[in-house]
């Protein structure tokens, strides 16, 4: 997997074991499945991955259609064994999802990136 | 009707302090009272009666489809607007117009009927009341740092809706300013919970929570808890204790840290 080639919309980088997905630009369908799919190999690549986490500092827009399709992406990166953790969540953002009375009971979510890490050190000894 | 009426009824119309108008359905004035002569600008009735409506007052909503004179004679309804204008000395001035059509003794539209009242200081005091509300929505929701990754908000009073989003709000923007894992919001002073008061922190609960930040609940009476039990409402996963200095030791745990007393030496 080549993170530099032109045509890679995944932005992501590794931090220790852990693998920082940077979402943004337009969220559509398109996108959607090239992330899911790209994630997930990128996952399957590196076989001393903890644990991913999702950033959503850079959107600002997000409906309850969007938080879906992210809880799916997650599902199926837990399903390969390996934490998932979502942070930066804009107030902005977050006030939306709360008036369209999303469920993220499922969810882990770290306030920063520092927190983040821990979620995903931590609860592998949890395990 | 003898003449004497009609000029009691003529002298009553010019006593009146509030500017009324008539106008034909070219918006050409057909009579106006002393009060609007004087609006005008005039001292005489001659040179306002026959003139454009709009000649004489020009407010914003004039020979727009927002004229309230050009809705009353479209649609045979009372329509009312407010504007702002500036009288001839230079004060502004708030008015509030409301028009009638003008009917014949068969019903039809023939005009419209306008009256105008200053409302300058009904205006003024709207918004010193709107003011006066920010300052103590200003002054009533400070959320507190309270240690490194622990924020507290203390309410006190009455949470409406409007107060519940302006928590809201002032918890996440706090949240992301100090990247805080935890945060109590101790409702010790508000005297009363019902369920609508119940949701609105539920609410709260689950925006921090997407933030990153658990929120715990402290500051639960007996009569609250009482009430929430009785109300059925569900709090779900949200901790709660009935003191700040609880949810204090809780949080604390949260982010790791022990209090330990000095060792004397």
């Amino acid at each position: 997997m080549n993170h530099d080639a032109d045509e890679q919309i995944v932005y992501g980088s590794f931090i220790g074991n852990c693998f920082v997905l940077n979402i943004q630009g337009d969220i559509d369908g398109d996108y959607l499945r090239r992330l899911y799919e790209e994630t997930l190999n990128t996952i399957a690549h590196h076989v001393d991955l903890k644990g991913t986490i999702l950033d959503f500092s850079n959107i600002s827009m997000f409906d309850s259609i969007t938080f879906e399709s992210f809880k799916k992406i997650s599902k199926a990166i837990a399903l390969m064994g390996k934490k998932v953790v979502w942070l930066g969540l804009k107030p902005g953002v977050v006030s939306a999802l709360v008036d369209l009375d999303v469920d993220s009971d499922d969810i882990f979510i770290a306030v920063n990136l520092e927190h983040g890490l821990d979620l995903i050190h931590s609860e592998q000894f949890a395990s | 009707m003898n003449n004497h009426d009609i000029q009691l009824r003529g002298k009553i119309l010019d006593q009146i302090p509030t500017t009324v108008i008539a106008v034909d359905k070219d918006f050409k004035i057909v009579y106006a009272n002393n009060a609007a002569v004087n609006m005008a600008g005039s001292k005489l009735q001659e040179n306002v009666i026959g003139k454009y409506c709009y000649e004489v007052s020009n407010n914003k909503h004039c020979k727009t489809s927002e004229c309230c004179v050009y809705k009353a004679m479209k649609d045979g309804h009372m329509h009312s607007a407010r504007s702002e204008t500036f009288f001839h000395d230079g004060d502004k001035v708030h008015l509030e117009q409301t028009a009638v059509p003008l009917k014949d003794d068969d019903g039809n539209i023939i005009g419209g009927l306008e009256f105008v009242l200053d409302i300058t200081q009904k205006v003024l005091a709207e918004e010193r009341l709107a003011e006066q509300s920010y300052t103590i929505r200003e002054m009533s929701t400070p959320t507190i740092k309270l240690w490194e990754g622990i924020l507290v908000l203390p309410v006190v009073g009455v949470i409406d809706s409007d107060r519940a989003q302006h928590m809201m709000d002032s918890m996440l923007n706090k949240i992301l300013e100090t990247s805080s894992r935890v945060i109590i919001l101790d409702i010790h002073g508000v005297a009363s919970v019902d369920t609508a008061v119940a949701n609105h922190i539920i609410k709260i609960t689950k925006a921090t929570r997407l933030m990153g930040c658990e929120c715990l609940l402290s500051g639960i009476s007996p009569s609250v808890a009482q009430t929430i039990v009785q109300l059925g409402i569900e709090m779900g996963s949200i901790k709660t204790t009935s003191t700040l200095s609880d949810a204090l030791e809780e949080a604390l745990s949260i982010i790791n840290l022990e209090v330990i007393p000095k060792s004397d030496k």
